[in-house]
């Protein structure tokens, strides 16, 4: 029985990390998106979201994308997407569009961020739109990237609790 | 007519158990375990683990469900990976829900199965357990004897005072004479 107990520790274990992972992709399916949720790292769009904030974002290759809009787009060579307003669009009759973003809390726009020679952004730069926001949640993630070693102390914390304890 | 010849002796190899006499958790999993090795010592007795096979069983399916979703997902990427996602999401709380009314409706607390092969006959003996909610001092007991196709079911609700001193120990004796006598009063039920 012993043997069993324990592997059904780690069957415990397994179902809780896999239910995390199966609300995420099952996120990503509903949404569209790649990362349906992200937290906002930096304060660029202050006042509307801080940094530690949550953004739902959903992805509709065939929406429109209108001038106030809070688009999430991915600069060639960087990893890292930003979410920022639409400030122009230009749209041609047949439906070629260019945009062009800029963070509220910025003094000038996104120019200077996008890749060198790029002066606007095309539909395919665009990952998402922002949705929804839930505030401060995010700070746990920030933390984990400014002190990596908690991540892990964290994970580890947590895997020890789960395997060891035994449920009722 | 044969007699339930189950004893209320102390097997040699058993700890002493000593817990935290506030945590009900450690209480009933002492008794549980206590318990179990009263049952799988008895004198022809096997013990068995289909209940808890079953659920060992349905929690891989659903943890499978999850590793092929996720495992997909990493060689192909999402958005071709959409449709074995949406499956296998699905299926895993398909799966998961499937799990918990098998614990709440089918296993129902059991912590023991053991067959008795006596004069020829089998017997299925299984020991189920829950605490009452608000009052976990209290520890129920339900011993099911299975004889071809009758079932005698016998509930017993004692509180864990009985069996335990002020220490958090134990006190086998009197946990494995209460066991000995009910299992022998089921024992006899079954001819009525």
């Amino acid at each position: 029985m012993n043997k069993r107990q324990m592997y059904y520790q780690i069957l415990n274990f397994g179902m809780i990390v896999s239910t995390a992972l199966m609300i995420w992709k099952g996120l990503m399916v509903v949404t569209g998106s790649e990362s349906p949720i992200v937290v906002v790292l930096s304060g660029s769009m202050e006042p509307a979201f801080h940094r530690g904030d949550l953004l739902l974002l959903t992805h509709e290759p065939k929406g429109p994308i209108r001038v106030g809009d809070i688009v999430v787009f991915k600069i060639e060579g960087r990893e890292i997407p930003i979410v920022h307003r639409v400030l122009k669009v230009h749209e041609k009759e047949d439906g070629y569009a260019k945009y062009l973003t800029k963070g509220d809390n910025n003094s000038v726009d996104d120019r200077g961020l996008y890749a060198p020679g790029q002066y606007w952004l095309e539909r395919k730069d665009i990952i998402g739109k922002a949705k929804g926001f839930v505030p401060y949640i995010g700070i746990v993630t920030i933390l984990m990237n400014d002190y990596p070693q908690l991540k892990y102390v964290i994970l580890a914390t947590l895997g020890i609790f789960v395997l060891v304890k035994r449920e009722n | 007519m044969s007699k339930l010849s189950f004893t209320s002796k102390i097997p040699e190899d058993l700890d002493e158990t000593k817990i935290d006499k506030w945590d009900w958790n450690a209480l009933k999993n002492a008794l549980d375990d206590a318990g179990r090795k009263f049952l799988t010592n008895q004198k022809d007795c096997q013990e068995t683990h289909s209940l808890m096979n079953g659920r060992l069983i349905i929690s891989t399916i659903a943890v499978l469900f999850s590793l092929y979703a996720i495992g997909y997902d990493y060689l192909y990427p999402f958005p071709e990976s959409k449709l074995v996602i949406i499956v296998c999401v699905a299926s895993y709380f398909v799966t998961v829900g499937i799990l918990t009314l098998y614990t709440s409706f089918i296993e129902k607390g059991c912590f023991a199965q053991v067959v008795q092969k006596l004069d020829n006959k089998t017997f299925y003996w299984k020991f189920l357990s829950k605490q009452k909610p608000h009052k976990e001092n209290f520890y129920v007991l339900t011993i099911e004897l299975q004889h071809g196709n009758k079932v005698i079911k016998k509930t017993v609700e004692k509180s864990v005072a009985k069996y335990f001193d002020e220490n958090g120990v134990l006190v086998v004796k009197n946990y494995y004479s209460d066991l000995e006598k009910f299992c022998s009063q089921t024992f006899n039920d079954k001819r009525e």
